[in-house]
């Protein structure tokens, strides 16, 4: 990996434990973020798309054990840094924005204080300059007369203003990182295009790298360059966005590509999903953990964890299928 | 908001004739005649019948319950039926008294509860949360009673730092010391009452509060647990404890009546006890009626207080 790259993460694993059970939530992520780039990772609920920036963040709660090779962020090691240095690092290195914009504000305070206090957190300015940045950071995320509404609590806002309030919040110390966990799935769909296109205008013009988190192929189709495809704890699929699209190799990404909604469909045609349910994370399987539900399967995919196979220099797929024998 | 509470004000007439009236109904089904607490077993039948006459005892029960009703308006609760004193003379004296020993009390419960609620809450199933939280169930289980008696057998009687008993030392009714000593022990048992119950309050709202959404965007944004703590949990801990404040707008009346009575603390609870024990029902009526007046007004200022702190509902009028 080079070292122009913004986040490397090798081998990341996280196990949750409660009542006398592991939850093996991640089982060996590798992943890196090159400087502006747009990853996406894809994945139903309960593959650990989520859980896995969450544990990059070091936000997890207290029964997660998250351990890895690495995870370096501009080439600092984050898993030896202490609690008080780590989260200097949040919100100003890295930041994350959440699925509910509803509830990610504080009801009790006042819009413009909580950029503030993002704000005069990471940076050394007056109070009176961080009120000028929260009105302007408000005005780049297209929240207009942004001058009242900084006085205005978050029920006053609708919620795609809300997330742009967010994005406004995350972007305010231009981190070099940017995690959008499933940042339109609680939005209309005409907001949610508004959403992301503002995100891939502040992409441009910050040069912060995103990953978003989704389970909508469509929406990373419109953004993302590089694609993971993620299940059971494991990636398996990652390439660029045309090789994930014009070249699937995993029998999972094809399904998942399947399974998109499209304007072709006939009238009365059904949908195509997947049979089955993911695996269970708490005994799962030795073998690939998409195998009980893939029509490939043989008694080698149950039994074996298949390895990465290496397509091209960004694509790669842990299938024993495509193998060359 | 003034159209608001006027609204609110004028809800709460029906439900305060409806405690009258159920004051009114419940003493009357009480199993026994008014008339034997004013008469005596040597009294004819004739001077009984007299009496009952005299007080209107022989009108019907609607009447009765008019007439009472009108007088109580009028702000007069009648006359006691053993001391003939007027009721309403009597309250003016004891309530102050019982106001002087609950106010302190609650409100030490109060902000040590804010304390300890958030403490507990912020370390949850760590040792301080344990500790508190432990503290607490004892609290709960321990009856008043017994903890006063308790607190008086060591500090007053063993070790004979606080009297026994009353407010005053007869002589001594304007010096503060005097009546500070007085005060010292009920004001420590009403304090350890109120405590458990509010403190397992805050702390449920703590715990609740940390599970918020906001909380994993503020770490996300690089909070320092105490500033997620106090900017932004304890605000939304807070608002809605400031409505059990208003709840606790009766206690000013009957907030302390076991332990008034242990300490023959001059307030309303040994006037009530001994009223009840004495079947004196002008004076049990009257408490009644006006501790339930409080907790329709208690109820009424909650929710002011939380429209007036709340923006949510500011803005919804």
């Amino acid at each position: 990996m080079n070292n122009k790259n913004v986040l490397e993460v090798e081998n990341l694993r996280t196990v949750f434990k409660s009542r006398g059970q592991e939850v093996q939530a991640v089982r060996g992520v590798s992943l890196s973020v090159g400087a502006g780039e747009i990853v996406g990772i894809v994945g139903e609920s309960g593959s650990g798309k989520s859980v896995t920036m969450k544990a990059v963040m070091g936000i997890l709660p207290e029964n997660a054990e998250v351990s890895s090779d690495a995870v370096r962020l501009n080439g600092t090691e984050l898993s030896g840094l202490s609690e008080d240095e780590y989260r200097k690092m949040r919100g100003k290195e890295m930041t994350m924005i959440f699925q509910d914009p509803m509830t990610a504000l504080n009801p009790l305070v006042k819009i413009g204080r909580q950029l503030e206090e993002v704000i005069l957190r990471h940076s050394t300015c007056t109070k009176t300059e961080a009120k000028e940045k929260a009105v302007e950071m408000l005005k780049k995320v297209g929240i207009p007369m942004p001058e009242q509404r900084v006085k205005q609590y978050p029920h006053e806002f609708s919620g795609g203003m809300r997330q742009r309030v967010l994005i406004a919040m995350a972007l305010a110390c231009e981190p070099k990182l940017l995690i959008a966990d499933e940042p339109t799935t609680a939005l209309d769909v005409t907001i949610q295009a508004q959403t992301l296109d503002l995100l891939k205008e502040l992409e441009k013009e910050y040069h912060t790298s995103i990953v978003l988190i989704t389970h909508d192929m469509g929406v990373v189709a419109t953004v993302c360059s590089r694609i993971a495809i993620m299940y059971g704890g494991l990636i398996m699929e990652s390439g660029t966005s045309e090789e994930i699209f014009y070249d699937p190799k995993h029998p999972y990404t094809k399904a998942l590509l399947r399974a998109i909604p499209s304007l072709e469909l006939k009238e009365g045609e059904r949908l195509q999903s997947i049979a089955g349910l993911p695996p269970s994370l708490i005994n799962p399987p030795d073998g690939c953990p998409f195998a009980e539900r893939c029509e490939y399967a043989t008694e080698r995919c149950r039994a074996e964890m298949p390895q990465y196979q290496q397509f091209s220099e960004t694509h790669r797929a842990m299938c024993f299928l495509n193998t060359q024998e | 908001m003034l159209k608001y509470i006027i609204k609110r004000i004028l809800q709460a007439v029906p439900l305060l004739l409806l405690i009258t009236l159920i004051c009114f109904g419940l003493i009357n089904l009480a199993p026994y005649d008014a008339i034997d607490s004013i008469t005596t077993p040597d009294m004819t039948k004739a001077e009984v019948e007299a009496k009952r006459e005299a007080y209107g005892l022989n009108d019907p029960v609607i009447v009765q319950y008019g007439r009472w009703v009108g007088n109580v308006l009028k702000g007069d609760f009648g006359y006691s039926l053993l001391s003939h004193t007027s009721i309403k003379y009597d309250l003016k004296i004891r309530i102050p008294a019982t106001i002087k020993l609950v106010v302190p009390s609650y409100l030490t419960a109060y902000l040590l509860s804010i304390v300890l609620g958030l403490l507990a809450g912020s370390h949850k199933n760590k040792w301080p949360d344990k500790l508190i939280d432990g503290m607490c169930s004892i609290g709960i289980a321990t009856p008043t009673f017994w903890f006063a008696m308790i607190i008086m057998y060591f500090l007053g009687y063993k070790l004979k730092i606080f009297p026994l008993m009353g407010m005053h030392t007869i002589g001594l009714e304007h010096s503060f010391a005097d009546f500070m000593r007085h005060f010292a022990m009920p004001y420590i048992v009403l304090t350890i009452g109120f405590l458990p119950d509010l403190t397992r309050y805050v702390r449920g709202s703590t715990i609740s509060q940390f599970k918020e959404d906001y909380v994993i965007v503020q770490q996300a944004f690089g909070a320092k647990k105490a500033e997620i703590l106090f900017k932004h949990v304890s605000k939304n801990v807070l608002i809605p404890l400031i409505t059990k404040l208003g709840m606790a707008l009766p206690m000013l009346v009957t907030g302390a009546v076991i332990t008034e009575t242990i300490f023959s603390w001059p307030g309303i609870g040994p006037y009530f006890v001994s009223a009840i024990q004495a079947m004196d029902y002008p004076i049990v009526m009257s408490v009644l009626v006006l501790s339930g007046t409080l907790v329709i007004l208690g109820n009424l200022l909650s929710d002011i207080l939380y429209c007036l702190t709340d923006p949510r509902i500011k803005s919804m009028k």
